[in-house]
């Protein structure tokens, strides 16, 4: 199956470029090298830790002189920083370049992907690097590796957190051998490559919070830079957990529009209750705004400077007002409660005062129809994370957590419940028996694209409601030479199921243009203009002046490179797969932040018999 | 044979272009719990021996820590 789709991809190949074989050396010697750099960090490490080069040792202990926290904790949290911001320009540069342009066409043909896998492959080094460096016990919850070697908790996870999104690499190739060639952001094996990215900014904090712990409270007090790291890291959590909302930024989502008022109050509420509760008054709006500067900038240089297609970013302001303005309550002082309550509040007031931006700069506005289902599927989710978001500051302030069985149980309930509502907001109707007639009238060329306007009609009439999440015209996949390769117009309600254009849409070239509509749980479309795609054995669908099409599921339009003669068993077995890594790591995460809490903080420098409490 | 050597480049891209990042990863998580088990089962013996010889030579601290 794999040969025969891939057989006419390789002709369609190679009328492009001529490279292939030189790719092929091209990766092979970056495989020889891999080899080689993962062999001489192994030899650095074992070096460092047999105290044969003190270079290492050196370096660390100035960085810890500059940041005035141990070396373990100043050299790997400089080093990730670097990294998770390479890796989330990669990750931003690489789906702009797949709305524009479409799917890979061959190797190494993304520049993007070097920054991804660059990224993650040092976000793996930093975690690693942070456990080797130190000699000594690295603070009271070190884990044990061998009789002279614990490497600290943060450590640990941010490798961990690592490798987990580096294997999602040739998970990756797997499940699309099987699937084919699917383009979305949320299949399983992507979710495994940006969730372990995203949540490893969680565990920056940890090792921060080790590193501080280890320096003790009779150390100077921290100056405007550690501050100013600490409330980045926040907002590196913000952006963290706001990776799965990418596709909504770009305005291409291809699930409903109510997961995204969910994700955001989730991510919302995590972050900003944490860092409200670690770093006090105002910490909440700093961050947000960190986020933002962040996401600006590389929306800035994904966009206008490198032409791909632009995307926006949910602001997090509302939210953050909203937790700072609980904050000034005495409900503060209970942590868990004023997680729960600033969880409600992001989901509702935060939301409400997120929309006015979404409406403004979106390409998908919010409709008032939205309100409902989104406040069912996200007060419940950002209730029960702001809590486990104030479990995470209460760990980072050494306040003492609840007994294990609830800890873990709030975790447990918020993976049910964010379970819950993801199940929901899979669930979509395709209508039977429904059509859309077009008549397309010819619009001046842009450069040698054909442009048309529309006319639709939608049988029957009454198939879309009074106010449904949108029914639009969507190009994408164009080219980044014409307008981005990403076109989008909100349709003119002309009468009971008629509509027309507002602006012209591309209708030749590599465009995929198609009739959307999204109403409730409804999610449906319409083939208007498909370019032949031999790559996957697809046949060109025309614009015709007059054609009578019916109303297909959107991922056969948008995903057409996935297979669809592939067993459901696979399909779920893959799934199943990604899905306990995930569990693992979540759980990962909630040990070690069970173990940071459930040793005393100390008030002296760590110095610790490699013996006892491991 | 050109055409056959194509099909292999991009059946495989995603996977090669992986390597590099996640090859050196698995082989640093191979040798770390590689060398976590081999200390652990060290200090096994080593127990074993200070039992039947109570000699003097105990699993403490001898990693020349200055």
């Amino acid at each position: 199956m794999t040969v025969q789709s891939l057989q006419p991809n390789v002709s369609y190949l190679a009328q492009g470029t001529e490279g292939g074989g030189a790719a092929l050396n091209e990766v092979i010697g970056l495989s020889v090298a891999s080899v080689v750099v993962g062999a001489a960090l192994l030899w650095i490490g074992y070096q460092h830790r047999m105290r044969k080069i003190t270079w290492l040792h050196d370096l660390g202990e100035w960085a810890g002189r500059k940041f005035n926290r141990p070396s373990w904790v100043a050299l790997p949290i400089a080093l990730f920083i670097t990294t998770i911001i390479t890796a989330l320009f990669g990750f931003i540069w690489d789906v702009s370049l797949h709305i524009g342009k479409g799917r890979d066409p061959g190797p190494l043909a993304n520049p993007a992907h070097y920054f991804i896998l660059f990224g993650l492959f040092i976000l793996f080094v930093a975690g690693c690097l942070a456990c080797v460096l130190p000699y000594d016990k690295p603070g009271p919850s070190a884990v044990r590796i061998t009789r002279h070697w614990y490497a600290p908790v943060g450590g640990i996870l941010m490798a961990g957190c690592g490798l987990y999104a580096l294997i999602g690499f040739p998970l990756d190739d797997v499940w699309h051998r099987i699937f084919g060639q699917d383009v979305t952001l949320w299949g399983p094996t992507h979710l495994m490559l940006i969730g372990g990215a995203g949540f490893s900014t969680l565990t920056a904090l940890f090792l921060e919070h080790e590193g501080r712990r280890a320096v003790g409270e009779d150390k100077p007090k921290d100056g405007p830079g550690i501050k100013f790291i600490q409330y980045l890291a926040f907002g590196g959590i913000v952006i963290g957990l706001s990776v799965y909302q990418i596709e909504f930024d770009f305005g291409v989502m291809q699930f409903r529009q109510v997961f995204e008022p969910m994700l955001i109050a989730a991510a919302g509420a995590f972050a900003l209750v944490s860092a409200r509760i670690m770093l006090g008054r105002g910490a909440a709006i700093v961050a947000a705004i960190l986020a933002l500067a962040l996401r600006g900038l590389v929306a800035l240089i994904v966009g206008p400077v490198l032409g791909a297609p632009i995307n926006w970013f949910a602001l997090y302001l509302g939210a953050a007002v909203v937790v700072e303005l609980i904050g000034l309550t005495p409900l503060v002082k209970k942590p868990l409660l004023f997680g729960l309550v600033g969880g409600i509040g992001v989901a509702t007031v935060g939301l409400w005062l997120e929309s006015f931006w979404i409406d403004a700069v979106y390409r998908y506005p919010w409709p008032t129809s939205i309100w409902p289902e989104a406040l069912a599927m996200a007060v419940p989710v950002a209730a029960l994370v702001g809590v486990c978001g104030a479990m995470v500051g209460m760990v980072l302030t050494n306040q003492k957590l609840p007994s294990r069985a609830i800890g873990i149980g709030i975790v447990a309930l918020s993976v049910i419940a964010i379970g819950g509502a993801t199940a929901n907001g899979l669930r979509y109707d395709v209508p039977q028996n429904a059509t859309a007639s077009f008549t397309l009238t010819p619009a001046p060329s842009i450069g040698d694209q054909k442009m048309a306007t529309a006319d639709i009609r939608i049988n029957p009439p009454d198939l879309i409601s009074a106010d449904p999440n949108w029914v639009s015209i969507l190009g994408w996949q164009g080219g980044l030479a014409n307008q981005r390769g990403i076109f989008v117009d909100h349709l003119e309600k002309v009468g009971p199921g008629h509509y027309r254009s507002t602006a012209p849409m591309p209708v030749s070239g590599q465009w995929k243009t198609l009739l959307r509509v999204h109403d409730g749980r409804m999610l449906t479309a319409v083939p208007i203009y498909l370019h032949g795609d031999p790559g996957i054995g697809a046949a060109e669908v025309p614009a015709e002046a007059q054609m009578t099409r019916p109303f297909v599921s959107e991922i056969t339009i948008l995903q057409r490179e996935r297979n669809p003669d592939t067993p459901q068993v696979l399909w779920l077995i893959g799934c199943l797969t990604v899905l306990v890594g995930t569990l693992i790591m979540i759980g990962g995460l909630t040990w070690g932040a069970g173990r940071l809490n459930k040793n005393e903080p100390t008030t002296s420098k760590a110095e610790f018999e490699p013996s006892g409490q491991a | 044979m050109t055409h056959s050597a194509q099909v292999v480049i991009l059946a495989d891209h995603s996977a090669l272009l992986a390597i590099p990042a996640f090859a050196p990863a698995i082989l640093v998580v191979a040798v770390v719990i590689w060398v976590a088990r081999r200390d652990r089962r060290l200090a096994d013996e080593e127990d074993e021996e200070d039992a039947t010889h109570s000699g003097p030579s105990a699993a403490a601290d001898h990693d020349g820590t200055p």
